[in-house]
């Protein structure tokens, strides 16, 4: 390696930011050139100079401070609100108002039948009654039915 | 989940949906980082504190941009050294930074400690020699143990232009300490 090639890598030399290889080439040019060593030396030292300023922390009360200018700004700014909330705030009522639409529709129609079904059964067993009351036999009466469970008692008790 | 537990990613998702608590906690967590980045390079301390919180600020603002797909230590020195490099710009200053008054525990006489604090105040103003990149990539780099590449991310340019700031302003600063290595 050149000098001129190590001159421009010598910091990130200082710092372990060459690669391996490179490392090896460069301590090697080291090992015999004085000039380079000696820049090697003095950039050295300035590290060793920043030093003398020592970390420090945060001061006390730090977060709770921040908290508050946020807490100001906030008054003064409001964050707008991003896209998904915008989204959200339009679409949860909608979908809320879209489910009880439904559930009305799907309630409706399921009561509908429902009551069509028992009055289908009513006129069932009122014609039923009337036949039996009409003197019409009370053979092949629906089972289960009120009339059909009458008879059974009746039938019982003559017995 | 116990709050030391929290991932950065978590706390920053939290803060962006308004937990101001997951936000205290991740403020917690970095302060000290971003103070001290903020310190070194503006030296003053009331100055440095409102820097930092303006960095917290905005990041507060902007916790809903950041997606994860870097580390968010790297985002957070970003927003310091951008924030580092707009408040000085904006101050229009360009004379040098007030002292630094650092304790040396080590210090056995008056005199000692009066050596020392002139060498501080002197390293503290051949920082303040540098110009803005330079003396960022060098904090960075220095007392912040950044790796090259990682400051690259930070301040948004090439490897090569890391080295070449570092080298720069280690040789400028060579230069404006030599008195202090002459002892």
């Amino acid at each position: 390696m050149k000098c001129r090639s190590l001159y421009k890598k010598i910091s990130a030399y200082l710092d372990g930011e060459v690669p391996e290889e490179e490392r090896h080439s460069i301590a090697e040019h080291l090992k015999t050139c004085e000039n380079c060593r000696r820049e090697l030396e003095e950039l050295a030292l300035v590290s060793d100079s920043l030093d003398l300023l020592e970390k420090t922390s945060a001061p006390p009360f730090f977060a709770a401070r921040v908290k508050r200018r946020i807490a100001r700004c906030e008054e003064v700014h409001p964050l707008p609100l991003s896209f998904a909330e915008r989204v959200r705030r339009v679409t949860m009522p909608v979908a809320a108002a879209a489910v009880l639409c439904v559930a009305v529709l799907v309630g409706g129609s399921l009561g509908k039948e429902i009551y069509e079904l028992r009055a289908e059964r009513v006129r069932r067993e009122e014609a039923e009654i009337a036949d039996f009351v009409g003197g019409g036999s009370y053979n092949g009466l629906s089972d289960g039915s009120l009339v059909s469970a009458y008879t059974d008692i009746l039938s019982a008790e003559g017995e | 989940m116990h709050a030391d537990e929290e991932t950065d990613l978590e706390l920053v998702q939290k803060s962006a949906e308004g937990d101001e608590d997951a936000f205290e906690r991740l403020v917690h967590r970095y302060e000290d980082t971003v103070y001290n980045t903020v310190y070194r390079y503006v030296g003053d301390a009331e100055e440095a504190e409102d820097l930092a919180q303006e960095v917290f600020l905005k990041i507060w603002r902007r916790a809903g941009t950041f997606a994860g797909h870097s580390k968010f230590s790297t985002w957070l020195y970003r927003v310091a050294v951008n924030q580092c490099l707009n408040h000085r710009r904006k101050k229009g200053i360009t004379g040098p930074l007030g002292q630094i008054e650092a304790e040396d525990p080590k210090a056995v006489s008056l005199e000692e400690e009066m050596v020392r604090k002139r060498e501080v105040e002197a390293v503290r103003q051949a920082i303040d020699s540098l110009p803005g990149r330079q003396r960022l990539a060098l904090i960075l780099a220095k007392y912040e143990d950044r790796s090259y590449s990682e400051i690259a991310e930070i301040m948004g340019v090439s490897v090569s232009s890391v080295e070449s700031l570092i080298h720069r302003a280690r040789t400028t600063l060579r230069n404006n300490l030599s008195h202090l290595r002459q002892k």
